[in-house]
């Protein structure tokens, strides 16, 4: 490096530095404290404030509010923390007694809620309100939505009729025009992660009945997978279209494009030029919706817009809201409301690594 | 490093950076979690001197997803997944900011999704600037250098908001951006030519 660039180099790196530090004193980042009101635990079927993020220890317990940079904690009710532990982590400090598992029960699948029954008031949920269970033995965990949020965390119980959880993490993220039994809906569930409940798995019916309030039930159903055969696979795009010219319409490659799409049960994994992202697959036999869309991997995409481009562009848009898939002979066809993507089967060794 | 080269979605980095003398923006409390309870307040304790640091990422990476909402989500996936930190492999408030900066390039591109959905074809208005609350506390003379660290390729452009701007050491980048910290360097580098030409010599 000449000394001029080096110079240059040295220069830039204290501009950088000066930049920052000025940067970080303006953004401290430390909110006032919030008033006592935050520290409750909302009621149920209420929502707090928005961008709280909240651990429900259990009924009456610790609770802990963490919001923009920094944190306070309060106590509440009567009750306590567990027992202390010398675990390394959360899930080794769970549980007493020891959980014998719900998951052999119930296994990893997903389940969507159907309806829901608030003190002897019932409404049909929303779509795509979801609860899996995963691990074994007292390393079980759960995690799902309400609608709006997502919580996570481990079990306390679950034997082959009793079932509760905590300490469950759940974001508190505001959200508009939600549907109008969504509170209703919110409400059991935070009773169903706050309490003991009791289940059943009745085929493929799972119904959690919260001890309180009384009149409170929640049914869920295993995530339909007939139809995920049908679109299980490695695929390649061969075609996109938008503005909702349909099948008739694609803009086509020679040797496709350089995106990929495996669906391997309810989990699919998307693969452009630039991203790889992994998502959770929903089908009927006429629809399909890609959600909890996650970057496995991004690499610095410079290439100059191009057909790659807007066909990257298309993908992106198919995962952000639900179509209509068809398979005409080998091709795979998913066609939204402004972006079709047809897609042609190959082996899975020739699709990405 | 990942072979895909990029974050690992699990953790795995080298053994955790030397402290910066002069003062690290990393909170001195990290005590790990073998030496606190596997509870709710732990949790807390064990996470909380990674929030500053946690929230500034999330304003540098995604200011115009609510970085707010990308700090919720980062900490409750560090919940979930909380049992599988190891503390030889880095302190807490690493993991964590790898865990953020993954969450706010989600974030990111969802929002950019979700502007396409609405008008793949429109021109967004001025005031639609997605970084203009950011930009609104700086000086005239730092304007250009944020508009052209955010020209930067993805990896230069995590390297320099976690260096410069987050304030963590070369070591500490380095364990958030799971490489040796060489690479940090030649990184940054890298990063600083692109901003001189991008921004101009004189300057």
């Amino acid at each position: 490096m000449s000394e001029q660039s080096e110079n240059s180099d040295v220069l830039m790196d204290a501009r950088l530095h000066a930049a920052g530090q000025r940067w970080r004193d303006a953004n401290v980042g430390s909110p006032a404290a919030p008033d006592a009101q935050v520290f409750a635990l909302a009621p149920a079927g209420v929502r707090g404030p928005r961008r709280r993020w909240t651990v429900l220890a259990s009924a009456a317990a610790v609770v802990v509010v963490i919001a923009g940079g920094a944190s306070w904690i309060a106590t509440r009710g009567g009750g306590g923390d567990r027992s202390p532990s010398t675990s390394t982590g959360l899930g080794k400090a769970t549980a007493t007694p020891a959980s014998s598992g719900i998951v052999a029960h119930v296994g990893t699948r997903t389940y969507v809620l159907a309806n829901v029954t608030y003190k002897d008031v019932t409404v049909a949920s929303p779509p795509g309100i979801t609860l899996r269970f995963s691990g074994t033995g007292n390393k079980e965990s759960v995690t799902g939505s309400d609608g709006v949020n997502s919580f996570s965390g481990p079990l306390r119980t679950a034997t082959a009729s009793s079932l509760s959880f905590g300490p469950i993490a759940e974001t508190e993220i505001g959200a508009a025009d939600e549907p109008a039994a969504l509170p209703t809906v919110q409400a059991a569930i935070s009773a169903m992660l706050a309490g003991s409940n009791s289940w059943q798995l009745l085929g493929a019916k799972l119904v959690i009945t919260p001890a309180q309030p009384a009149g409170t039930s929640l049914i869920y159903l295993a995530q339909p997978s007939p139809a995920v055969t049908a679109v299980d696979g490695t695929w390649q795009l061969s075609g996109y279209g938008r503005s909702g010219g349909g099948a008739s319409s694609l803009v086509t490659q020679t040797g496709g494009y350089s995106d990929w799409l495996v669906i391997d049960g309810s989990r699919a994994t998307i693969s452009t030029r630039c991203y790889r992202e992994s998502a959770a697959v929903t089908t009927t036999p006429t629809a399909i919706r890609f959600t909890q869309v996650r970057v496995v991997y991004s690499v610095p995409c410079t290439a100059p817009a191009d057909a790659e481009t807007a066909a990257d562009d298309a993908v992106g848009a198919a995962l952000s809201a639900s179509a209509r898939w068809t398979r005409d002979g080998s091709t795979l066809t998913m066609t939204g409301d402004d972006t079709t993507l047809a897609y042609t089967p190959v082996a899975k060794a020739g699709g990405p690594s | 490093m990942n072979p895909d080269g990029g974050l690992p979605i699990e953790w795995v980095t080298p053994a955790g950076p030397p402290a910066e003398p002069g003062g690290s923006p990393l909170g001195a409390n990290d005590p790990g979690p073998e030496r606190v309870a596997g509870t709710a307040a732990a949790f807390t304790t064990w996470a909380a001197p990674a929030l500053l640091a946690m929230t500034r990422l999330a304003r540098r990476l995604a200011p115009d997803a609510e970085p707010e909402d990308v700090v919720q989500e980062s900490l409750a996936r560090a919940w979930q997944k909380w049992a599988q930190y190891d503390a030889s492999r880095g302190s807490a408030t690493t993991w964590l900011l790898a865990i953020t900066a993954d969450q706010a390039r989600t974030a990111r591109r969802a929002k950019v999704r979700r502007l396409r959905l609405i008008d793949d074809s429109a021109e967004l208005p001025d005031t639609a600037d997605p970084h203009a609350a950011r930009r609104a506390a700086l000086r005239e003379d730092d304007l250009d250098l944020d508009r052209a660290v955010d020209a930067l390729p993805e990896r230069q452009q995590l390297a320099v908001q976690l260096h410069y701007f987050v304030g963590l050491s070369v070591e500490e980048t380095a364990a958030v951006m799971d490489c040796a910290p060489g690479t940090v360097k030649s990184t940054l580098h890298d990063a600083r030519t692109r901003l001189r030409h991008l921004i101009g010599e004189s300057r």
